[in-house]
């Protein structure tokens, strides 16, 4: 594999020195481009008071091309499958490569905050949330409390 | 100096000041490799990258999305970025300076700075003498511009020539915004008719639409289906019609990016070509019928002209071995048919339609 681009190495020095809210990025020790990645659920949604895991990986061609990002943890959302891959046009044709991996998971934290069932990715899903929001949204603050539990280490701290 | 700038900014203490210095060097840090430009080259929209950073993703971005964007703002870049003079001195000097301090001189990041800025500024330059800057990308390709005051005609923003196909047909610059134009290339605004207008339109499209539908019924009833389905699969698969018209490369579109190289065509090939063309020309009248009687939304008095303006599009890309025989024509016409009826979706149809209004507009 090419080196590591300056880029990236100034990326994830600036993850950690200045992190942002709610959001965490560690690469792995002998994978510099793999990430693995928690999001808090935003307040006032469905998923708040969740961690979820994520992997996010930048391809060879990154920033030119998107980083790949995954959520590991299941999850209730129109836009977010089975496998945990994520609808969000800045992943797909809407990638800039003035984006970071930053503003990515921003743009996935925004995305949990408001779900968009008129572009889904998870046709089940979308299809309740259309017809039957209520349910749709007691399903998704169910299956946070079912699946996105804060890793033990984490939980000491938050009590 | 007139405004004194340098005056009302107030003394600072040496933390300030360093904090000064970074914020000025901030700004001269590329948003695509996160380091100083040495080369920064500034778009129409303002944004200012390294060269090569901006190079690298437009052609980059080429492969996947017709248009040039700016990365920052998404705005599309239809002229060559130029070099930012002002920006790139701001570099040099702050650069200079250490380089010039005789503790920093020798560093090993002032001189990795010192390589790096040689690599750049060579780069740049051999690009520019050799007239290949930006890989070319602004001059190979152009936008198809519509100007509404021209009657609404598509032309080549190299060469101003009216276009219609992917190519233009003067300066063979591919049209980079031709995929995107299925969507605005011929968007038609439905409020430039009047209600009347519109129904005598939608009128018209369905006495065509019966009649088309009349023949394909006689055709089928002629031939049966089954000889045709199997002449057909003979005939087809290396003799898939391009797309010729704007509406169709949305079922096609993954053929249609990778033939757009083979339909630039020189000039003298072409004028062999125009010979044949009225040979074509029957051909794909055919073809064409069929298509718009499966997507009901044509109608016969249009047929002709509508025609007449696509030929031009797609002379130059058309190869001379699709020229056939009458014979093989039938089962072509139909088997279009069929495949329409099962892979068109409501927006094809509805691109088609506005299309097809587009064209009727111009008479």
């Amino acid at each position: 594999m090419a080196a590591l681009p300056k880029r990236i190495i100034k990326e994830t020095e600036r993850l950690v020195s200045d992190p942002v809210p709610g959001i965490t990025a560690e690469p792995h020790e002998d994978n510099l481009r793999y990430f693995q990645v928690t999001i808090e659920g935003p307040q006032q949604s469905p998923y708040e008071n969740g961690v979820f895991q994520l992997e996010l990986f930048l391809p060879d061609d990154y920033p030119m091309e998107a980083p790949k990002v995954r959520f590991l943890t299941k999850i209730y959302h129109p836009n977010i499958d089975r496998l945990g891959r994520i609808c969000l046009d800045v992943l797909k044709n809407n990638w800039s490569p003035a984006l970071q991996i930053r503003t990515v998971l921003l743009s996935v934290q925004a995305l949990l905050a408001s779900p968009n069932p008129n572009d889904p990715l998870a046709n089940d899903v979308a299809e309740e949330w259309i017809k039957h929001e209520d349910t749709a949204i007691a399903k998704a603050k169910e299956w946070t409390k079912l699946y996105a539990k804060p890793t033990q280490d984490e939980e000491p701290a938050k009590e | 100096m007139n405004g004194h700038l340098h005056t009302v900014i107030p003394k600072k203490s040496n933390a300030d000041h360093l904090r000064i210095v970074g914020r000025v060097l901030d700004s001269t840090v590329c948003t695509i490799c996160h380091d100083y430009m040495f080369v920064p080259v500034m778009t129409s929209c303002g944004h200012n990258y390294c060269y090569e950073c901006l190079n690298n993703w437009l052609n980059n971005n080429r492969s996947n999305v017709s248009e040039l964007t700016c990365p920052q703002c998404r705005n599309v870049i239809t002229n060559e970025p130029s070099l930012n003079v002002a920006l790139q001195q701001i570099v040099d000097l702050m650069l200079d300076i250490a380089a010039e301090d005789p503790q920093k001189s020798n560093s090993s990041e002032v001189r990795s700075l010192l390589t790096q800025r040689e690599c750049s500024v060579a780069e740049y330059k051999s690009d520019l003498l050799e007239e290949t800057l930006f890989n070319s990308v602004f001059k190979n390709t152009a936008k198809a511009i519509i100007d509404d005051d021209d009657d609404g005609i598509a032309r080549c923003s190299n060469c101003q020539w009216e276009v219609e196909g992917p190519v233009c047909p003067n300066c063979n610059a591919t049209i980079r915004n031709y995929n995107a134009g299925a969507q605005n290339f011929d968007e038609v605004d439905v409020d430039e008719y009047s209600d009347g207008e519109l129904e005598e339109v939608e009128r018209d499209l369905d006495n065509y639409r019966a009649e088309s539908a009349r023949t394909v019924h006689d055709l089928e009833a002629e031939e049966g289906d089954e000889s045709l389905s199997s002449e057909m699969d003979q005939a087809w698969p290396t003799r898939r019609p391009r797309n010729f018209m704007h509406g169709e490369e949305e079922e096609e579109e993954e053929e249609d990016r990778g033939s757009i190289d083979s339909f630039i065509v020189d000039e003298e090939e072409e004028e062999e070509e125009e010979e044949e063309e009225q040979e074509l020309k029957d051909e794909r009248k055919f073809r064409r019928a069929s298509v718009a009687l499966s997507d009901d939304d044509d109608n016969e008095s249009r047929d002709s002209d509508f025609y007449e303006h696509n030929d031009d599009g797609y002379a130059s890309g058309d190869s001379l071995d699709e020229s056939t025989s009458n014979d093989e024509l039938e089962p072509h016409t139909i088997r279009l048919t069929h495949s329409q009826d099962n892979n068109n979706n409501n927006n094809n149809n509805s691109a088609r339609k506005k299309r097809l209004i587009v064209l009727d507009s111009d008479e």
